[in-house]
């Protein structure tokens, strides 16, 4: 058992208290069980390797960010006349037609949300690794981002979606391009990094910070 | 981990999980893998960013529009900005890796659009996939990155080798750049360019001549406009010239090489060629000169020569001479027909000449006047080079040494013949007239017949005329006579051989041409025939003997002496026996009456003379005839009993009318006649040979002309008469007591003027001729 300081605010945590969550069932275990004993899941007192799988997925996602914006999403052919379009160029046209708001909306979702998503998931990782942060910020930055991936999915949902509905032949037709692919890549390699990611890591790190 | 637990506790459980965490660890160095892959690649396809500077943007589309070598793009615009002068556009090309080497100063761009024209479509790619900008890679000069596009396609003659050769032409007309050059109308190069010459005289067109083409031309090539429509000659020869539709619009050059001149070495690259105004210009051909006198005009469009009917050459222009004696005209002789153009050989203009005599030279009126030409074998054969020649102003009689049959006609008048008119043996036409001439007794014709057909020509031989349309007769049948049209118009001689084993006649023999065909072929005996009135008479006129046509009146002329006319006739060729001492001739005419209708037959086949031969067959012959106006009242009938009543008025008996025995018409009356003295009438009777037994010496006549009419207290009336004709037309009866002897021909009985009651109840038993009877 630990003491902690008179000033700082004392918490009980699972360990302390010899207890384990399932983080499938959120089911109370005992500190000693393997295996949660009402969904069957394993049940660690912290996610083994957490934060290394984190940072391996994150860098992937970042890696795989660079070719997502710089590869061709879609070709929209038009009479067989079509050019390839990466995310930036379709927000340029968007624009360029006047649609702002929605450009905005495809800028945000495709590229701001993604990069902020991985800053975020850094970030978070650099805060446990040097614990310091205020970690109540720390904490809703999860919660965003572990919320916004399921809405990042978005694009690649729209591009499987017009590739199987437009194809008119000559007419028209919507290919995915290998940018797709990529960024697909990078929405599921950062949705598993914060997945990867186990929060109680952040509150470890906090009272890390107040000892 | 425990990292919450212990500081020293991840150390340990990292070593633990070491295999865990390299597997993770695979994830980002794939992707970085992937990045740097896809990096490589898009840096070692970027392609090579070039300026080119085109005068204007249009069709120009950033990121879309490629740069095309062969069809295959190897380059994209991607980005168009106006140069900062603003007088042109600068466009930023992004160029496949692999024409890096190709990036010259000597290579060219230039854009290409549909372009639909009356000359074709080009670029007709571009309608689908847009316009593009053609390349033209060179790699032999020294590499840069800032262009200047071409403002057209380059000119053929500069993307290819082949020959590059100068026309030199008084004016461009259609010519444009582009305009094809034509050879056997196969397109085998085109104009590249043109301009003034240096001394600002002439317009050199520059072509290019691809190069497999180039062979065909040659130092004596001859090349000329071919462009536009070229209307040639006039309306039967009007020649439309015109290589293509393309030309027509576009201008075009055509060339050939005169095959009939030695072979000359090919065309050099650059070498002058003249540039011809039209083909007939440029077929350079013999000049001749023709002295033609003052009064023939030749007319302004290019007269052709005709030797034959095949072109020959042209009369390029006229000129008067120094002395205004005459015209000369320069003509152009196909070098082909150089050995037509020999000592012997003449001219002449044929134009169209239309009189009341006919029309000749008529193809003329169609095809314009031309000139004629005739050489004869032999001066071919001297071949005696000649230039300049004498034309005439009409056709000439062929020389006496031309081939063929030369003959002599004697006729009275020209009668539509002319020079020229054919000579038609089964109207088919086998010489021509040569000439003709007036002389003391009328026109001296000479004509020419063909070599091949001079074996028609024989002593017996007929000639007549054909020219123009002939109509004989009237109502009784007429018959429109013409040769051939040609003859009809032109005029024409005809003639036939009725005996082609006549002798032969030599050149020069004289023949008589006969006014028609039927004067040619009158064989037969001439008679005279004397007619107190020449009233429905006419040439033509027929002598018929039982229906059957055995002469016609050739002439009718008015004897001033006599006060009659004589009509000349002509008997036919059989019919000869018919001019002997005995032969009765008389006129066969309508008659109209009441009580005799005749020889209706005659108001549609008009009047006929008709022949008794005479019967004694030792008679003398004679050829002076009196023709009696009807027919002879005594006029012997072959057939049947000729019977003579004596009456003391003729009543209402007219000649015709029948002779009716119980009522049925046995006989006719034939004539009547005052007696001589005049004290009673004669009434010539024939009874039809098979009635000939009803009369006998007893028998009755009486006059059965018109009504008999009794009355009666009780009986009332009663009209009789032997029939309603009788009644109308007059007629007599006669009646017999009892068979027996049948009276001998001429037998003369008296008429009463009515019967005797008797008479009328007679009723012998007389047998009537049975082999005549059915
Ligand atoms: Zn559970």
């Amino acid at each position: 058992m630990k003491t902690y300081p008179a000033d700082a605010q004392h918490w009980i945590n699972g360990s302390d208290a010899g207890l384990k969550l399932c983080l499938d069932c959120h089911k109370v275990c005992a500190e000693q069980t393997e295996r949660c004993p009402r969904c069957g899941a394993r049940v660690h007192q912290r996610r083994q390797n957490s934060i290394a799988r984190s940072w391996a997925l994150t860098l992937t996602a970042a890696l795989l960010y660079i070719p997502a914006n710089l590869l061709p999403m879609m070709t929209v052919s038009k009479f067989e006349e079509g050019q390839p379009q990466t995310i930036f160029s379709g927000v340029i046209e968007l624009v360029n037609h006047g649609m702002v708001p929605i450009a905005l909306l495809v800028f945000t979702a495709s590229v701001v949300v993604p990069l902020l998503k991985l800053l975020g998931m850094v970030w978070l990782l650099i805060c446990v690794r040097f614990p310091g942060a205020a970690m109540h910020r720390q904490q809703t930055l999860y919660r965003v981002i572990v919320w916004i991936g399921r809405w990042s999915m978005l694009d690649i949902f729209i591009i499987s979606l017009l590739v199987g509905l437009v194809q008119f032949g000559q007419l028209g037709t919507v290919t995915a391009g290998i940018g797709a692919y990529a960024f697909a890549s990078v929405v599921v390699t950062t949705m598993l990094a914060a997945m990867q990611f186990d929060p109680r890591l952040l509150w470890d790190a906090a009272e890390v910070k107040k000892l | 981990m425990n990292q919450n637990t212990s500081a020293p506790e991840p150390a340990r459980a990292n070593i633990k999980k070491r295999g865990n965490l390299s597997l993770v660890w695979l994830l980002p160095v794939v992707a970085l893998l992937i990045v740097v892959w896809l990096v490589w690649k898009s840096i070692s396809e970027a392609g090579i960013v070039i300026d080119v500077e085109f005068q204007n943007g249009r069709g120009i589309k950033q990121g879309k529009t490629e740069v095309r070598l062969n069809g295959i793009a190897v380059g994209r615009v991607t980005g168009i900005a106006m140069s900062d002068d603003l007088k042109s556009v600068d466009v930023t090309l992004e160029m496949d890796r692999r024409m890096s080497t190709s990036l010259t100063d000597k290579s060219r761009f230039w854009l290409v659009r549909p372009q639909v024209s009356v000359a074709g479509i080009s670029g007709l790619d571009t309608l689908v996939s847009g316009n593009y900008i053609a390349f033209q890679p060179d790699d032999t000069g020294i590499k840069r990155k800032k262009f200047i596009a071409l403002p057209s396609p380059p000119p053929l003659g500069e993307q290819e080798d082949g020959l590059s050769l100068t026309l030199r032409a008084k004016e461009l007309s259609s010519i444009q750049n582009g305009s094809p050059v034509y050879y056997r109308r196969l397109k085998i190069g085109e104009v590249s360019s043109y301009d003034l010459s240096v001394d600002d005289q002439y317009v050199d067109v520059e072509v290019f001549i691809q190069p497999r083409f180039a062979h065909l031309v040659r130092r004596n090539t001859r090349f000329w406009n071919a462009g536009g429509v070229e209307l040639s000659g006039s309306l039967t020869n009007l020649k439309v010239r015109t290589q293509s539709i393309v030309s027509l619009v576009q201008g075009g050059v055509s060339l050939y090489t005169p095959d009939w001149e030695q072979e000359f070495p090919e065309a050099y690259q650059g070498d002058v060629f003249p540039l011809y105004r039209d083909y007939d210009e440029a077929e350079a051909g013999i000049a001749v000169e023709i002295d033609f006198p003052l009064d023939v005009a030749l007319g302004q469009e290019k007269t052709r020569i005709l030797f034959h009917g095949m072109e020959v050459g042209l009369i390029r222009d006229i000129e008067l001479k120094d002395d205004y004696s005459g015209i000369t005209a320069n003509a152009v002789i196909r070098p082909d027909a150089v050995n037509l153009m020999v000592k012997g050989a003449r001219f002449w203009l044929v134009k169209p000449s239309i009189g009341l005599q006919g029309i000749s030279g008529l193809e003329t009126l169609l095809g314009g006047r031309y000139i004629n030409m005739d050489v004869s074998n032999k001066d071919i054969k001297a071949a005696v080079p000649k230039r300049r020649f004498n034309g005439l102003a009409s056709q000439p009689a062929a020389s006496p040494s031309a081939p063929g049959l030369h003959l002599k006609l004697r006729a009275d008048s020209l009668a539509g013949v002319s020079h020229g008119s054919p000579v038609l043996f089964r109207k088919m036409q086998v010489g021509s007239v040569q000439s003709h001439e007036l002389t003391d007794d009328g026109v001296l014709i000479k004509i020419l017949v063909d070599p091949a057909y001079q074996h028609l020509v024989n002593h017996s031989s007929r000639f007549w005329n054909v020219s123009g349309i002939t109509l004989h007769g009237g109502l009784q049948g007429f018959s429109i006579k013409a040769g051939t049209l040609n003859s009809m118009l032109a005029g024409g001689i005809a003639f036939d051989t009725p005996d082609r084993t006549s002798g032969k006649v030599k050149n020069g023999t004289g023949f008589t041409l006969y006014d028609s065909t039927e004067k040619a072929h009158q064989f037969g005996q001439k008679i005279s025939l004397i007619f107190e009135t020449a009233e429905g008479l006419q040439v033509g006129t027929k002598i018929k003997y039982k229906g059957l046509v055995v002469g016609h009146l050739t002439d009718l002329k008015l004897d001033k002496q006599e006060g009659h006319i004589v009509a000349d006739a002509l008997l036919g060729k059989s019919s000869g026996w018919v001019a002997h001492e005995g032969s009765r001739f008389w006129m066969v005419r309508p008659r109209l009456g009441l009580a005799n209708t005749a020889n209706l037959e005659t108001l549609v086949t008009g009047q006929y003379i008709e022949v008794l031969p005479g019967s004694r067959q030792d008679a003398a012959a004679k050829t002076r005839f009196s023709v009696e106006m009807a027919v002879p009242d005594d006029l012997p009938v072959n057939n049947g009993l000729r019977l003579q009543l004596v009456s003391s008025q003729l009543g209402s008996v007219r000649r015709g009318n029948p002779i009716y025995y119980r009522e049925i018409p046995v006989g006719t009356v034939t004539g009547y006649r005052l007696a001589d003295p005049a004290s009673h009438v004669l009434i010539f009777i024939n009874i039809e040979e098979r009635y000939r037994s009803l009369v006998t010496s007893k028998s009755r006549f009486w006059n059965a002309s018109g009504i008999d009419v009794k009355f009666g207290l009780f009986s009332g009336a009663k009209i009789r008469t032997e029939s309603l004709e009788a009644l109308l037309a007059g007629g007599i009866a006669f009646a017999t007591p009892e068979p027996g002897e049948p009276v001998a021909a001429g037998h003369q009985f008296t008429m009463a003027e009515e019967p005797e009651s008797q008479w009328l109840r007679w009723a012998p038993a007389i047998s009537i001729s049975q082999e005549m009877s059915h």
